[in-house]
């Protein structure tokens, strides 16, 4: 009996089957080891659920446990208290004057950034581009935007509300009619001159008579010129749009500056009035929060199912309300009036 | 940007910023100061378009109205080490900050008196070339006639800035400077040229004449 290594050494090992290629997006293959695991699970939880149900077919409506007295429920679930308690009133008072001081403190903070902003803004001559004397450059962005007068209108660097004629003035008094005349002509003798100094220029471009060979001496010169003039132009457009852009920075951080400015102040007078409410005194509501004559049109409207479809389902980024001054009063509480003792 | 030439180099009255720049010796730097015409009355009527402010270097100038001497110190710096500025300012604190300016530059004489007594004045001050005036009272035209009766030179000239919201707030403001020209004119003031303060401040105008002490010539 030739017991050969041919029953005990198995040359060649079974290797575990694996998911097939084009079924790979279905996961691992399922052996029969993860089956009887999934099993398993399954109905151990399938057990609990059936107990579960037993227990509520034989519960006893009238169970009594001497803890239910403390023990709270909301719509008949247990709930369970997470074991915070409410800070005492003084810790709170100490804790809310030290956010109001570091308000505070960065309020007072922004408030020099935005003096260092405005100094910036008064110093450059162009803020203002009122006077369009400048013929070559036909700059459109030269004028502020009116986004950007209503920055420096908040701002207060320009005047609050402009007065009705807000164009500038300019009136020379003349003692004569014969007086006047002799300063209009004045006035348009200044911009004669300049319209004359053009003319000789071009006269000396039409000289040049075509010889029918190059004349490079002459010819350079004139694209040197040229090139000049160009290059100077695009230095000044280049400058130009420096100016502009730097305003237009200014411009904009001076306007986020003072929106922070706003928020600020805004939580300064909520602390204050928390803190006035947590002291001593008795006092009687006037006011609550109110919309004064809220332009309803556009406030909370129904969302169409087109709108809803724009986003693909997904809700909105949520968009701060902006809190207007106008449109909302704030609170009023008055104090009844005791002597200090 | 308006700039002024510093009068005091590397001092800065009020803030402002200041620029330098190589001079025209080698080695030198001359530093202008910046003139703010948000803050500055005089710099808003410059950039607003005024022919000739009159005041040059060399020349006297009264100052009615100094505040705390920001407009006053470019001024001195126009005028020069040769002219003069003669700050009036009736409030003791900016007089505070006027004499303080004052003492770096040395043009400027300045004068903690009510500008409707130039009696209480009048040994201080020589006969003057200018008068500017920026006083916001109501009775501006007649201080500024006062004190040109007492100081302004012969055909020396008179700026006035006139607040139509100071002198009568319920008129409209075209009718205020008219008539303030004409109470001018009344009193021997021959009115040059008027320019409104318009993007700068609200309501504001600026108005040049020359003295003529004996009538204005017809």
């Amino acid at each position: 009996m030739t017991s050969s290594l041919r029953n005990s050494v198995h040359r060649r090992n079974h290797k575990e089957r694996s998911q097939l290629a084009h079924r790979s997006k279905l996961g691992l293959l399922e052996k029969h080891a993860d089956y009887v695991k999934r099993a398993r699970d399954y109905h151990s939880k399938q057990d609990r659920l059936t107990r579960l149900k037993q227990k509520v077919a034989e519960r006893n409506k009238d169970e009594f446990y001497f803890s239910m007295t403390k023990e709270k429920t909301k719509g008949g679930v247990h709930i369970k208290d997470r074991g915070n308690v409410a800070l005492p009133t003084d810790i709170v008072k100490v804790l809310k004057t030290q956010d109001e001081n570091y308000i505070r403190t960065m309020r007072a903070a922004g408030v020099k950034k935005i003096d260092k902003i405005k100094n910036k803004l008064m110093e450059m001559a162009d803020l203002l581009k009122t006077n369009t004397d400048d013929l070559e450059h036909h700059d459109i962005d030269a004028e502020l935007d009116e986004e950007e007068v209503e920055i420096l209108k908040k701002a207060k660097i320009l005047p609050e509300t402009q007065s009705h004629g807000t164009k500038r003035k300019h009136i020379l008094f003349a003692e004569s009619s014969a007086e006047a005349s002799q300063i209009s002509k004045l006035k348009k003798g200044k911009g004669k001159q300049t319209h004359e100094t053009n003319p000789p220029a071009i006269e000396e471009a039409e000289t040049e008579v075509d010889l029918g060979w190059k004349e490079p001496a002459k010819k350079s010169k004139k694209s040197a010129e040229t090139k000049a003039k160009t290059s100077a132009d695009m230095e000044v457009d280049s400058e130009l749009p420096r100016d502009l852009e730097q305003r237009r920075r200014l411009l904009k951080e001076l306007s986020a500056r003072l929106e922070r400015d706003r928020q600020l102040r805004y939580a300064e007078r909520e602390f204050e009035m928390q803190r006035l409410l947590m002291g001593k005194g008795g006092k009687k509501k006037i006011q609550g929060v109110e919309k004064v004559e809220g332009d309803d049109e556009d406030e909370d409207r129904e969302e169409t199912q087109d709108e809803i479809d724009a986003r693909r389902g997904r809700r909105q980024k949520s968009t701060f309300k902006v809190v207007d001054e106008t449109t909302y009063r704030p609170r009023i509480y008055k104090w009844r009036l005791e002597r200090k003792r | 940007m308006l700039v002024t030439k510093n009068l005091v180099p590397g001092d800065s009255v009020y803030g402002e910023k200041r620029i330098s720049i190589d001079g025209g010796v080698e080695g030198t730097k001359t530093e202008y100061r910046v003139w703010n015409p948000f803050r500055s009355k005089l710099a808003a009527g410059v950039l607003g378009g005024l022919d000739d402010i009159f005041i040059r270097p060399g020349a006297k100038v009264l100052y009615l109205g100094a505040a705390s001497g920001t407009s006053v110190s470019h001024v001195a710096d126009i005028v020069g080490p040769e002219g003069n500025v003669y700050a009036v300012e009736f409030s003791p604190r900016s007089g505070r900050d006027l004499i303080n300016m004052a003492k770096k530059r040395t043009n400027v004489i300045p004068i903690v008196e009510d500008a409707r007594l130039p009696n209480k004045y009048r040994m201080l001050l020589p006969l003057v070339d200018v008068i500017f005036a920026d006083v916001a009272q109501p009775d501006q035209a007649r201080i500024v006639v006062h004190n040109a009766e007492s100081f302004l030179k012969e055909g020396g000239h008179v700026i006035i800035s006139i607040k139509a919201s100071c002198i009568d707030s319920t008129m409209p403001p075209e009718t205020i400077f008219a008539s303030e020209v004409q109470y001018l004119k009344e009193h021997n003031f021959k009115p040059i040229e008027q320019v409104t303060l318009e993007p700068y401040e609200r309501d504001h105008a600026m108005v040049t004449a020359v003295y003529c002490r004996h009538g204005i010539p017809k």
